[in-house]
Formats: structure tokens, sequence, C-alpha cells
């Protein structure tokens, strides 16, 4: 199965998630962001230019792999992405955050959303974005 | 329709799958670095937003 071998590749939870305002927001504007959607993971700042250079625009999510490859790309707000396809991605973002879940290994309140559960579901990217404003689909409880 | 174009625009210049990614190390809110270099070995999640 798929999730078996993302588990094996991503066994002991080696995955770093991190936020990059490209807004270049200020640090109040930062600090108002994660009071408003509890995001735990870190915000690098300034990162105008790094957008640019991923040519992504904001609430956009890119996945890179353990050897610096991107291996998922979703502009979201943009376009509707199934669950079947990331799981097709070796590091999906809900490929491993599945796997993660099945193995125990993330807390168990990303499953709030019954979508990530269901693989031949599919949402919309409004849907992802809603997750991720809230930091369920990124705050993960990865135990090492 | 001018929010289209430059969503049509920015699509058709974000990096691809199987391109290498790239490199850069920004400071982090509340100090740090995240050096994605650094995360050789690692699946790395990035989500870029915008914070108002």
């Amino acid at each position: 199965m798929v999730e078996d071998s993302i588990m094996q590749k991503f066994n002991g939870g080696d995955v770093a998630v991190a936020g990059i305002d490209i807004w270049n927001s200020s640090d109040a504007e930062i600090d108002s962001f994660i009071t408003a959607t509890g995001a735990t993971f870190p915000i690098a700042k300034n990162g105008a230019s790094t957008g640019n250079a991923y040519g992504v625009i904001a609430n956009s999510m890119v996945v890179i792999d353990q050897n610096g490859v991107v291996r998922f790309v979703q502009q979201l707000g943009t376009s509707t992405v199934t669950f079947s396809q990331m799981r097709q991605t070796v590091g999906g973002a809900a490929a491993t955050m599945r796997g993660l879940l099945s193995s125990g290994a993330v807390d168990r309140r990303i499953s709030a959303h019954p979508a990530l559960l269901d693989p031949s579901s599919t949402v919309t990217c409004q849907d992802l974005t809603i997750l991720s404003r809230f930091g369920h689909f990124f705050d993960w409880k990865v135990k090492m | 329709m001018l929010s289209s174009v430059l969503i049509s625009f920015a699509a058709t210049l974000a990096v691809n799958v199987g391109q290498t990614a790239p490199v850069f190390s920004l400071s982090t809110y509340k100090g740090g670095t995240f050096n994605l270099a650094q995360q050789q070995g690692k699946v790395v999640v990035l989500f870029f937003l915008g914070c108002t």
C-alpha cells in the first residue's frame, strides 16, 4: 500500500513543517496570524523573494522530499485536489499525515476533518485553506 | 478578472514536481533560522502564507 511505503520512508517522523510569510509582514502581523490560527509551526519572515523563487501565491503548499526534490505543489484557492492524487506522491502531505495518523505518530485531533480519512473524497482548496488556517493540516505532533 | 489573470500567471511560474527545490534561509519569527539546505533527509512541508 502507498501508506505503508510512505510510513517506511518516514519512519521516525522526519518531517519538517514551516510557514513562510511571503508578504513580508511585520512581527505584529505575524503575531496576530498566530493568535488567529493557532499555528505552531515556525514562520519564516521576509519570504517574498522565496515565494517568487517558488512561484507561488499566499496559501500555497509545497512538499519537498528527503533529497530536496519538489514532490507536491498546491496553489491553494486555484484548483481542486483529490486525496487519491495526493496519495500518489511520495511526499504528499495528506498521505504523509494519513500514514502517520494510522501509526499513532501524530496527534489524533488531526482526524477532526473527516475528508482526511476518506481516501476517495474530493476536497476543495477552500477546505484545505480552512484546515491550514486553523493549523490542523500542518500542526503535526510528530513523536520523535 | 484581474485576479484570475494573476493566478494563472503565478501558476505558470510555480516550481514543478521533480524539480530541485530552490534553497533559501530565512529568519523565523521569535528567533532562529529556517535553512532548507539543512533539512536534507527530512520531508519538508512549506506553507506559503501572508500574515494580515
